[in-house]
């Protein structure tokens, strides 16, 4: 098996985005492409950490930003990545405008909907990205 | 002249390697939504890192709490860094040793 796919997400604390993008990004590297796809703590990138930027500049990663703001896919820029795919939790919510959803500590039923979709798709995307290295 | 107090700022690492870091998050909220709501407010801390004179200026602005989920204290040296040193810091894995 090559070199897990990194995906990093905002923190968005703020806002119900955020929290599905985390929520996302848990389901693919902990249940769905376990081993195929790790994170890592965004913070710790933007504070410089050593062994966040090495992990970064050696992996393919995927953004996952809940805002405009692109906290996620703009420091890993800033840090000498490369983002091989890029996911907005606003571009979901805008395809399935029924699951309306605001609770951002706990995600309600809506809000563990549009997660497993996004984790779908960033799951697919883990699967492309690592057939590339194959 | 009425004097008005600024909301306390919490800010949490992202925390996204461990448990710990959901454990901060999800206080950090509580704490927002529940406990204090009228009081505090809060700020992602990526973008308070990256962000620009506006984010930076958060725990200038707002007496702040720094809520870390490791020993790597991301929030608390990122609010020194950028604005004062934080008015109050905890860290979820001593709250664990204890």
């Amino acid at each position: 098996m090559g070199k897990p796919v990194l995906v990093i997400q905002c923190s968005g604390i703020g806002k119900a985005f955020g929290s599905i993008g985390r929520d996302a990004t848990f389901r693919v590297v902990d249940e769905l492409r376990k081993g195929k796809a790790d994170t890592l703590c965004l913070s710790l990138l933007v504070m410089g950490d050593e062994e966040a930027r090495v992990k970064v500049a050696g992996a393919k990663c995927i953004a996952v930003d809940g805002c405009p703001l692109e906290c996620a896919g703009k420091n890993i820029v800033r840090s000498g990545g490369v983002i091989a795919a890029r996911f907005w939790v606003m571009e979901l919510l805008k395809d399935n405008r029924g699951l309306k959803t605001g609770e951002v500590t706990f995600l309600d039923e809506n809000g563990v909907k549009l997660s497993k979709l996004l984790a779908e798709r960033i799951a697919r995307k883990v699967d492309e990205l690592a057939e590339e290295d194959q | 002249m009425m004097n008005i107090k600024p909301k306390v700022g919490v800010v949490s690492c992202s925390g996204e390697c461990c448990s710990l870091g959901t454990l901060s998050r999800v206080a950090t909220r509580l704490v927002l939504e529940e406990y204090r709501p009228d009081v505090t407010v809060t700020i992602c801390l990526p973008l308070f890192l990256a962000g620009e004179l506006e984010e930076h200026g958060f725990a200038k602005e707002h007496p702040t709490i720094a809520v870390d989920g490791c020993g790597k204290l991301c929030a608390r040296k990122a609010i020194a860094r950028h604005s004062n040193e934080p008015a109050d810091s905890v860290v979820v894995e001593d709250l664990l040793e204890q």
